[in-house]
């Protein structure tokens, strides 16, 4: 399992003296002995987050959607809004678990494992808002294609709903498992060095029995390859489906064919950027800046002004396309995302998802720490305001003026979607504390045998 | 001896136990085992299991069952005749609104009044409604009515109220105290021979007629100038040039349902007739009437008022006025009288002079006669000023001490409304037949209960030679009786008020029928009897005047000019009677397209320079306040394309106090700030002071945007929802105006509407609307016929306020041009079911489907609420449940919180059985009213033949005056709606983008030379 750094890159593990024990200590540590004051606190945070949720969606389901700002014009708003930004934040754990595995990126490891589990919470979250969104959630079960005795009474495979719950579900397992399956030797770690009978079971039963033989090994080794090969399609496809629900819509401003990559290129990019601001934290809060480097950091950063120059350019192409069209409702649905009512929202999109990445060029800023977590969460906002434009400024003014409108959201609104941020904290925050956040087997992996110090040594003498 | 065995079968006879303490089971059931003892390991069998699991499924089922609400049903014991279980049965009867008469048809379903619809065998109204009339019915289950006679408060029996109130008339009759009975127009013959025989008992008693809008000034002119008080009869249908000076006849002015009906027959324009009249309107403040003008013409209040005064100097001296508009319509008049055309000029003024003047003009072009009739009477409106000024001064000064009001007011709909309440409470005999709570009901001593129209027998006389029986079409449902039953026995007079009725009419003879049965019968089946024939529409009385020339001179002195001026004007909610309706207070007004308050109209610039812009998007409007006739009023303004600059416009109706629910008082009572001018209550203010401009409120607005012309990356482009065209250019070009993208509507189609995918296959019917865009003057009957056919919720005005009205039917209105006369088109929007449905293929659970006959069709149990079909329908006519609005779910009515009463059992009773209410969740929207299709369909195939054209009509249909929409088969070439589809005016809103509406619209025709308002 041992690994060569190249003498010019930085190495993917810092650190004077790591050992492979130091490895499984560093790591697993995290899960051992009572949780700091921090993680406390920020889980009665996040909880009291999730209480907000349950209250918010219990009083929706309650009296009905008329508890949310919506109306017979603006038919969805946070609703869907939340909906396609938690999917999209999701899709930056498969891309790095599955299509840098493919493409040999070693620097992966060192964060794949906390990226995945972001990965299956922010589906999660995401998953809630098509089913609280229904006006009859207690009919739900209508939207799956079962047997029943009524004709037979079939789903309607024309509706890019529909493709929405295969696609979501079929992601949701194939992230479940690729991740679990990654989780099975580390959970094995953990109970080897277990020191009570019941954590000991735990990790057992959790482990499936792993026992580390060669065999297993090789077995685990093509599970993950053939996992991040059915997992890759889906980094394009669960978007690309998503993009659908607007796409094959006659809404102008939804009815637009540069919609699936556009949406894919802001799913990564929104992705990367929740992964960015939970491993700046993770790594400083459980000191683990040795495996999660300024290297990381900085690859990530490429990643995000990459993509946001995708969604950029995806934006001014719109914009060229509605006039180019000489179609008036095109037309004027552009310019009334611009310069119409919700004038701030896009601007606001604009500018933390084009603009403030450009500053990405420079290493200094892809470096700096502060500028990564401040900008990560520059792009969350801007993201979540993309969808929000693409939503309720397409809607709110389509084709017959005497239907536009103008949408406010009200406190269940807001409460639903703070409420789904304490949701995902408060799953993310159990993880971390229970599941070795990063991947111990693989991170291994790539852990030079050669002392960083003996490296040292050697690009000291390669530079005379 | 044993006895004989006998046996069943082999098995029996092989048992021993075969005598009657037989045993089926072997042993004895376990029923007690394992709650009296302790089940042992062994005593465990599959009879334990299946009981403890039925105990605990049960127990676990009725633990989580919702409480189910009880709902009533009554079954009959005796059937009656004429009821069958399941079918509506249609009886004749009329609707009397402050004597404006609509004869109609009662629907009845399984003994319920469920709905209205016009009479078409009438002369008078011809089948037409108005939204009053349409809404008039859920008054009938009002729970909140007046259910028991009741004297100061308190419920007491028929006789004992009879005999209190006989003992106080004829105490009052001893001592000769004044007793006014105070109504609105009386048009039925027996209850005007009833008060006749009331005021011959007591002669303290004077008759005052009290409209609450006031035409008294027209009658009184009429009667100066013909010699007899009566409304002329006006034949819009003969009139090649109409001229109206602010009288919105269309809509509100005196009988606008059979105006309309004989207005529309010249505007109804085809290839083969092209004869259209020309409409200009003269008027302050925009109205439906003024959206369907020609040429439209804006002066303040004050010109408006004094308008006829210098146009009649104009026309016969030829004067210059002050006016530019005067000039302008007189050189349009002297025009098309050198042409020979005819005309008819109506004027909404209450001035006498100003009715005398329009008089003159119609006698100046030659109208009086044959447009302006003044032969036999016409009844509509009764109400005198002079009457009612003696009124007020009685009631001030105390010289009258009684008062028995019967289908009035007083309190609301005179000024000093508060005044003459403690005056009224004061008298001896205060007394109130109104059915409903009102605001003069609530200071009567005496309260006797009138029936609710639709439980009485009455007869009217709308028009001279036109009588008609209203009959009840179901029993009292309170404690009530009719007011004329009350007055009969007062007056002593024996038998029911049907006798009576039957006994007037036999002054009527019996016409062409053998006998007065035979008569009678058909009068009641078919509503009306005509006894005089059309002979009477022309001739008649001539006009003369010897004053007219003082009288110019007088109206121009009457009107100054002011810098503020404002006008009262009535809207298709009413007058204020019926306020209380919530689908009156639900309606959007045409013109503003606002719902549940009242406001100022006011000019948008003149509001811009005022500080009083609106936030369109919060659906905020700055309050003004003003002092109008020292009255101050604190409204909110909302600003109107059209409306004269300086010019405020308030409308009738609001600011009830007393009403059966809190919500429906709202706004500001104009007949509280009502003043005399020239001696008559007049529509504009004398004086009007603008004092502050307050903080924002919220108004009830259905639609925010009104023009269709926005910038967009391309600039500045117009929206063609709305083709028009003018009648020069349809004559050239039937298709002129009726273009896609500049190119002609049917070519553009041909070249560009190309599909790979196959269509729906509509073998048999394919249902298809057209809308006549030229004949819908926006009197929104079909919004009110809509929601009541189809159990359309009202919300409240809360949530209208959160943009979650419901309607299916719509009126959208738009306008071009210039600001400050622009013109206004109302589109009647409703489900286009597409043929090529944006909403069905998003619909995940294919609730919303086409059917084999083009119907776009909602299936509410499959419909789980995502709401896309609502976001991806570019017609935004569906709508979501966002609550329970109507009381469907098992949950109960935790959704009621501005109690509407949408929840009574009563007030249930109006639904339509044939129509599902919708519980929450669920997207509804207009369907054809299918069940009526299907009902038709029903009937054909029963009797085994092939559907005829215009057998099913649509409620929207039904209820239109003017006949602007047109239902049908577009698969069957005989009809007519296949006909006007294909007709060159025909066009589907925004079908370029290839949704194939089954809704087509026919462009607007206006009869101008030029494409804008001058």
């Amino acid at each position: 399992m041992s690994h060569v750094d190249s003498l010019i890159r930085e190495p993917l593990i810092l650190g004077k003296d790591k050992t492979y024990r130091k490895i499984t200590d560093d790591i697993v540590r995290n899960t051992e002995g009572n949780p700091p004051r921090e993680w406390w606190i920020a889980f009665a945070i996040a909880v009291l987050g999730l209480l907000l949720y349950v209250v918010a969606v219990s009083w929706t389901i309650f009296k009905g959607i008329g508890v949310w700002g919506l109306q017979k014009t603006v038919n969805w708003a946070w609703d869907i809004t939340n909906f396609v930004w938690w999917v999209g934040i999701g899709h930056a754990g498969t891309l790095i678990s599955a299509v840098l595995l493919l493409f040999r990126q070693k620097w992966r490891t060192g964060i794949n494992r906390a990226a995945e589990a972001m990965t299956i919470f922010a589906v999660i979250c995401a998953g809630q808002f098509p089913l609280i969104h229904m006006g009859r959630i207690w009919q739900g079960f209508f939207i799956f294609p079962y047997a029943n005795t009524r004709g037979p009474l079939w789903v309607n495979f024309n509706s890019p709903l529909l493709w929405d719950v295969f696609a979501i579900s079929t992601y949701f397992t194939v992230s479940l498992l690729f991740w679990y399956s990654g989780l099975m030797p580390d959970f094995a770690t953990i109970r080897d060095r277990a020191k009570t009978k019941k954590r000991k079971f735990i990790y057992n039963v959790l482990s499936f029995g792993w026992r580390g033989t060669a065999k297993q090994w090789s077995r685990f080794e093509s599970l993950s390859l053939i996992l991040a090969g059915l997992s890759t399609p889906l980094v394009l496809s669960v978007h690309t489906i998503v993009s659908f629900d607007f796409a094959t819509s006659v809404i102008p401003g939804w009815h637009t064919t540069i919609f699936p990559p556009y949406f894919v290129a802001g799913a990564i990019f929104s992705g990367f950027a929740m992964v960015q601001t939970l491993m700046l934290i993770a790594r400083k809060v459980q000191k683990l800046e040795d495996y999660i480097t300024i290297a990381h950091i900085e690859s990530m950063n490429k990643v995000i002004v990459l993509t946001g120059s995708i969604v950029g350019i995806a934006y001014i192409t719109e914009l060229f396309i509605a006039w180019y069209s000489g179609y008036l409702y095109e037309q004027y649905a552009f310019y009334n995302r611009a310069f119409g009512d919700y004038y701030w929202a896009y601007w606001s999109m604009m500018t933390c998802n084009v603009l403030s990445p450009q500053l990405f060029w420079f290493k200094k800023f892809r470096r700096s720490i502060f500028v990564s977590f401040f900008m990560s969460i520059f792009v969350n906002i801007g993201m979540w305001f993309e969808r929000f434009v693409i939503i309720v400024t397409s809607l709110h003014k389509d084709f017959l003026v005497s239907s536009w409108n103008y949408f406010s959201p009200t406190w269940v609104d807001i409460a639903i979607f703070i409420g789904s941020l304490g949701l995902f904290f408060t799953l993310f925050l159990l993880f971390a504390r229970t599941f070795p956040v990063i991947a111990i087997a693989e991170v291994k992996s790539i852990f030079s045998s050669i002392s960083e110090a003996a490296q040292e040594k050697e690009r000291n003498k390669n530079k005379h | 001896m044993q006895e004989k065995k006998y046996w069943q079968h082999l098995g029996e006879l092989n048992t021993e136990n075969t005598n009657s303490d037989f045993k089926e089971f072997a042993e004895d059931l376990p029923v007690l085992q394992g709650i009296v003892e302790p089940i042992s390991d062994n005593g465990q069998n599959r009879r334990d299991f299946l009981k403890t699991l039925g105990f605990t499924v049960g127990a676990a089922t009725l633990a989580a069952s919702c409480s189910i609400p009880e709902k009533k049903s009554i079954p009959y014991i005796k059937r009656p005749e004429d009821i069958m279980p399941g079918m509506a049965t249609y009886y004749a009867s009329a609707f009397v609104n402050n004597g404006e008469y609509i004869s109609i048809l009662v629907k009845n379903r399984d003994g319920r009044p469920i709905k209205i619809e016009g009479n078409p065998k009438s002369v008078v109204t011809q089948g037409g409604t108005t939204a009053l009339a349409q809404a008039s019915v859920v008054n009938l289950y009002d729970s909140k009515r007046h259910q028991n006679p009741s004297v100061s408060g308190n419920k007491v029996k028929w006789s004992e109220i009879d005999a209190q109130i006989i003992k106080t008339l004829n105490d009052l009759k001893s001592k000769n105290e004044k007793v006014a009975l105070v109504t609105s127009t009386v048009i039925s013959p027996s209850t005007n021979s009833l008060i006749f025989e009331l005021i011959t008992k007591y002669s303290n008693i004077t008759h005052v007629t009290l409209d609450p809008i006031n035409y008294s000034g027209l009658l009184d002119a009429t009667a100066e100038g013909f010699g007899k008080r009566t409304l002329p009869d006006y034949q819009f249908d003969k009139a090649d040039v109409v001229l109206s000076i602010g009288a919105d006849f269309l809509a509100t002015w005196i009988n606008p349902t059979e105006y309309s009906k004989k207005y529309i027959t010249r505007r109804k324009v085809s290839k083969e007739n092209t004869n259209m009249s020309k409409h200009i309107q003269v008027e302050s403040l925009p109205s439906p009437t003024s959206a369907t003008a020609d040429m439209r013409f804006v002066v303040s209040a004050s010109e408006e008022a004094r308008f006829a005064a210098d146009l009649y100097a104009a026309l016969t001296t030829g004067t210059s006025s002050p006016i530019k508009a005067v000039n302008e319509v007189k050189n349009e008049l002297l025009k098309a009288k050198s042409e020979g055309k005819s005309f008819i000029v109506v004027n909404g003024s209450n001035d006498k002079n100003v009715q005398h003047l329009t008089f003159a003009i119609n006698q100046f072009l030659g109208a009086i006669g044959t447009t302006v009739v003044v032969n036999r009477k016409v009844n509509y409106k009764k109400g005198s000023q002079s009457e009612v000024d003696v009124l007020i001064d009685g009631i001030h000064n105390g010289s009258i001490k009684g008062i028995i009001c019967l289908d009035s007011n007083p309190v609301y709909s005179l000024p000093n409304g508060e005044k003459l309440a403690e005056k009224i409470k004061a008298m001896p005999l205060s007394l109130s037949f109104s059915d409903k709570i009102d605001e003069t009901s609530a200071v009567c001593k005496f309260i006797c209960p009138n029936h609710n129209f639709l439980e009485s027998w009455n007869d009217y006389e709308p028009k001279e030679g036109v009588y008609s029986v209203a009959q009840p079409v179901i029993s009292p449902l309170f404690n009530t009786r009719q007011a004329q039953s009350s007055l009969m026995k007062w007056c002593g007079i024996d038998g029911t008020y049907y006798d009576y009725i039957k006994k007037q009419a036999q002054s009527f003879g019996n016409g062409s029928y053998h006998n007065f049965d035979a008569f009678w019968e058909y009068t009641i089946q078919n509503g009306e009897f005509v006894s005089i024939g059309a002979d009477l529409n022309s001739g008649g009385a001539n006009y003369s005047n010897s004053s007219l020339v003082a009288l110019v001179g007088q109206v121009q002195a009457s009107y100054p000019k002011t810098n503020l001026e404002v006008k009262f004007y009535e809207s298709v909610q009413g007058d204020g009677s019926m306020s209380d309706n919530p689908f009156i207070q639900e309606l959007p007004d045409p013109t503003t397209r606002m719902t549940w308050d009242n406001y100022i109209i006011a000019n948008p610039s003149w509001a811009d320079k005022n500080n009083l812009t609106p936030i369109l998007n919060e659906k905020r409007y700055k309050v003004l306040n003003v002092k109008i006739n020292g009255v101050e009023v604190s409204l909110p303004v909302v600003p109107v394309a059209g409306v004269a600059e300086g010019t405020l416009g308030i409308k009738y109706g609001f600011g009830r106090t007393v009403t059966s629910n809190n919500a429906y008082n709202n706004g500001f009572n104009v007949y509280s700030a009502l003043t005399k001018v020239n001696n008559y209550f007049s529509n504009v203010s004398k004086s009007a002071e603008f004092l502050k401009v307050s903080d924002f409120k919220e108004l009830a607005s259905v639609q925010s945007y009104f023009t269709l012309t926005h910038k967009g990356l391309g600039g500045e482009k117009t929206r063609q929802l709305i083709k028009e065209t003018t009648l020069k250019d349809y004559k050239s070009n039937p298709e002129s105006g009726n273009t896609i993208n500049g190119m002609g509507r049917k070519e553009w189609m041909e070249h560009h509407l190309v599909t790979l995918y196959p269509g729906h296959d509509m073998p048999g019917h394919q249902w298809g609307m057209v809308i006549d865009l030229n004949s819908c003057t926006g009197c929104s009957a079909c919004v009110v016929a809509c929601s009541i056919e189809n159990n359309v919720p009202v919300v409240g005005k809360n949530e209208v306020i959160r943009s979650h009205d419901m309607h299916w039917l719509r009126i959208d209105r738009y306008h071009t041009g210039d600001v400050n006369n622009p013109d206004v088109t109302f589109q009647p929007m409703l489900c286009q079911h597409c043929d090529n449905a944006p909403c069905e293929n998003v619909c995940p659970v294919s609730a919303t489907n086409h059917s084999t006959d083009g119907l776009n069709q909602m299936a509410y149990n499959r419909c789980i609420g995502t709401r896309y079909c609502a976001n991806n329908c570019p017609y935004k006519v569906r709508r979501f449940n966002w609550f329970d609005y109507m009381g469907s779910d098992a949950w109960g009515s935790i959704n009621d919180e501005d109690s509407l009463n949408r929840l009574d059992p009563l007030a249930r009773m109006v639904l339509n059985p044939d129509v599902v209410t919708r519980s929450r969740g669920v997207i509804e929207k207009c369907s054809f009213c299918v069940q009526k299709i299907q009902a038709g369909k029903l009937e054909a195939k029963k009797e085994n033949r092939m559907l005829n054209d215009g057998e099913i009509k649509t409620a929207c249909q039904l209820a239109c005056s003017t006949g602007a929409i047109t239902f049908g088969d577009v698969n069957n070439k005989d009809t007519q709606v296949y006909n006007l589809t294909n007709d060159e005016r025909a066009f589907g809103v925004i079908e370029e983008i290839y949704t194939k509406p089954s809704v087509s619209y026919l462009t607007k025709i206006r009869n101008r030379e030029t494409e804008t308002q001058a």
